[in-house]
């Protein structure tokens, strides 16, 4: 029962793990752009969560509804200004800038909040539980937080395959040059691919902040952690990209049961597994 | 390779023999850095000789090979860890460990090339960074050396390098001097080679390479080992000087591949006097921002952005588009006889502008050895510009003036469809024989050499 209760911890964990996994996933998909100030992005969500919840007196998951569009703002704004300059054949561009912005948030973020770690309070939700049959116990948060992520890749998949946005998102994809024939204007697609993405960003850094403590330094671990599970699930594919974070959950959750030390790396360690044997991934849609 | 070809190639010029002689001066000017400088500047040039070395060999990774890692703080820690290991455990002479940690440097990189090497682009550049977040956390398992918290060199092992501090801190520096030395000088010595010339049209297409009969894996593996060897020994150097260990020290993403990525991206990916240029601008930057804490990496990764945005070549190779110097013989120039030179190619030798530019190097160059030898006397502040004003010399070394035809002849840039003249020598032979790949790579190369 506790291995059982173990890899269910894990697979809760993985949710939110996918949740980082699909903003990343997504400007892939549409740009082949690597955002690797993805988790930083992450961590900033969360210090505006925190000052959200800290100057209006909000709930959590309230702070939600001012901290989604003001990230989905910031991200219409980055690719627009900064990030469709670099967009192009060579490969190096994108990346430099974007490892320009992850250093500049991590230091901006060290120089406002300093190195202290924090946490958004989320009041008796912390400490509720459900208890399933069998004597297991779960907790309120978690497993909200779990549905939260299958609901919004539930959206994200919607949202591709079923409105004209996601076709416009798959259009550009396909074919940048065919799609701006259509009539379709290419840096606004991008940038809406990015508001999208950092909006997906804004939910993972509240969940992030509630759940677990928080400081300018972790996001590079979390823009690692959305990175493997896009490559164990597959590139390209979101549902895939949800079993790679639960896959990458359960490996940490198991690797911390054997050993604590052992948590983060038992996840790396099934990353460079599923390099070594299917660098493909499981569920692959697209070849990188 | 028939002797009675009609045309030569060159790959000095007179601006890199004048820059090769400064480098020579400067060398033996620093070389003597123990009796003219004081204890901090020692340290401090030698951090500088390390991240120049550093950036240099990121350099021919990204700038070259298209290898863009951001990874490599995996072999700098390892490199560290097993100076540790090797001097505590193996009772190896300190010293003798950095060579040591170069050659487990190599090995290691091997397998992790076989997995990372599954990844493309900016993926493999992550995949890298996995890689180190993995020695990161294994080394601290490794109990018997501090475990998360890290450990000290013991003085036992310390006072057997050299008996003095004083000794002890010469002897390092020369080490990091030496170092440099051999990095920059395997690295010239590598582009200058068949291999380097297989690099280049990696760099520029790997398809086209790969049709022209250059092996690309092997030539990105034979890169990706050299780097990781590389910067094994310098980060047992590394540590060597700060006596002590731990992982996110050793293992630290910022330190060994974010500020190092900032130094070769302002200073000129793909150019070899890059990554010196960049490193004076990076210590110049945290020398003066200094008091304001970690303000200087906000400014670095700015002014990397803006760099890449707006000045994709870097501050050496905007000062080698319009002059057209360089400090290392490393370019092919084609040099026909003077029947053609009428055509305008290889016509360097009648230049009556070449005199003076002559005396303006030498007065640079002299300009530049009082500055230096004045920085002497100087106190801490100004030595952190020591080195800057030391190696202005090379850096305005400045050869023959803008040459157009030099510029066009650069290797690379040189179209051989430009000329008539030139399209007959330039056409490729067929490929017959392994010592015509070289000149096979360069004719496949595209002329739209990216800045």
């Amino acid at each position: 029962m506790d291995w059982v209760n173990t890899i269910l911890q894990g697979v809760l964990l993985g949710g939110l793990y996918a949740l980082f996994a699909a903003g990343l996933s997504l400007i892939f998909g549409v740009m082949r752009l690597v955002n690797v100030a993805h988790g930083d992005l992450i961590v900033l969500a969360a210090y505006l969560a925190l000052v959200v919840t800290g100057t209006l007196g909000l709930d959590p998951l309230a702070a939600l509804a001012v901290v989604v569009p003001l990230m989905a703002l910031l991200g219409y704004l980055l690719q627009r200004l900064l990030l469709n300059r670099t967009l192009g054949d060579d490969l190096l561009p994108p990346l430099l800038v974007t490892f320009g912005l992850s250093v500049i948030i991590q230091n901006a973020l060290l120089e406002i909040f300093s190195a202290d770690s924090r946490r958004l309070q989320a009041g008796p939700l912390e400490v509720a539980s459900l208890t399933l049959p069998g004597g297991l116990a779960v907790g309120v948060l978690p497993l909200l937080q779990f549905f939260l992520a299958v609901l919004v890749i539930a959206g994200l998949q919607l949202l591709f395959y079923r409105t004209p946005l996601g076709r416009a998102f798959r259009a550009t994809s396909d074919d940048p040059a065919v799609a701006r024939l259509m009539g379709l204007d290419n840096r606004h697609v991008f940038a809406l691919a990015m508001a999208l993405s950092l909006a997906v960003v804004a939910v993972a850094g509240v969940l992030l902040a509630v759940r677990s403590n928080f400081d300018p330094a972790i996001g590079p671990a979390r823009l690692i952690f959305g990175f493997e599970a896009v490559i164990i699930g597959g590139l390209g594919s979101l549902w895939g990209t949800l079993v790679g974070g639960v896959l990458l959950g359960v490996a940490q959750s198991v690797g911390a049961k054997l050993d604590p030390g052992w948590q983060i790396l038992a996840g790396h360690l099934l990353f460079l597994l599923v390099l070594a044997i299917r660098p493909e991934g499981l569920f692959p849609k697209v070849r990188g | 390779m028939s002797a009675e070809r009609p045309f030569r190639i060159a790959r000095a010029s007179t601006s890199s023999r004048i820059g090769l002689g400064l480098v020579g001066l400067l060398f033996l000017l620093l070389a003597a850095a123990p009796w003219w400088a004081g204890r901090q500047d020692l340290r401090l040039l030698a951090e500088i000789y390390a991240y120049i070395a550093l950036a240099s060999l990121w350099n021919l990774l990204a700038g070259y090979a298209g290898l863009v890692s951001v990874g490599q703080q995996a072999f700098v820690g390892l490199g560290g860890y097993a100076l540790f290991a090797l001097a505590l455990f193996g009772g190896v002479g300190p010293l003798w460990t950095i060579p040591l940690a170069g050659l487990i440097g190599a090995l290691v990189a091997v397998p992790v090339a076989l997995l990372v090497f599954r990844l493309r682009g900016a993926y493999f550049a992550i995949g890298t960074w996995v890689v180190a977040e993995v020695f990161r956390l294994l080394a601290s398992q490794i109990s018997s050396l501090g475990g998360g918290s890290g450990t000290s060199l013991p003085a036992a092992v310390v006072t057997s390098i050299a008996a003095t501090r004083h000794a002890r801190e010469q002897l390092i520096y020369w080490v990091a001097l030496g170092l440099l030395v051999l990095v920059l000088g395997a690295v010239v010595l590598l582009l200058r080679s068949r291999h380097g010339l297989a690099l280049a049209a990696v760099r520029d297409d790997e398809v086209a390479a790969g049709s022209c009969g250059v092996e690309v894996g092997r030539a990105k593996l034979l890169v990706y080992v050299l780097a990781a060897g590389g910067a094994a020994m310098l980060g047992a150097l590394i540590f060597l000087q700060k006596l002590r260990i731990s992982p996110d020290a050793a293992f630290s993403v910022n330190d060994w591949t974010a500020v190092v990525i900032f130094i070769a991206v302002i200073g000129g990916l793909g150019r070899v006097e890059g990554p010196i240029i960049g490193t004076l601008v990076y210590f110049l930057l945290r020398e003066t921002l200094a008091p304001y804490g970690s303000l200087y990496l906000l400014v670095l990764g700015v002014v990397a952005i803006a760099v890449m945005l707006f000045a994709r070549q870097g501050i050496w190779g905007a000062i080698a588009d319009r002059t057209g110097w360089h400090l290392f013989p490393l370019e092919r120039r084609v040099i026909l006889p003077a029947r053609s030179s009428s055509a305008g190619i290889g016509r360097p030798a009648a230049d009556p502008h070449r005199a003076h530019s002559f005396a303006l190097a030498g007065l640079i160059g002299g300009a530049a050895l009082v500055m230096a030898g004045a920085q002497a006397a100087a106190d801490r502040m100004a030595d952190g510009k020591g080195p800057w004003a030391a190696c202005r010399g090379p850096e305005s070394c400045c050869g023959s003036p803008a040459q157009p035809d030099h510029a066009a002849m650069v290797q690379g840039r040189l179209r051989p469809d430009s000329d008539p003249a030139a399209r007959g020598v330039l056409e490729p032979p067929p490929p017959q024989s392994p010592s015509s790949c070289g000149g096979h790579a360069r004719a496949c190369r595209s002329p739209n050499e990216p800045g």
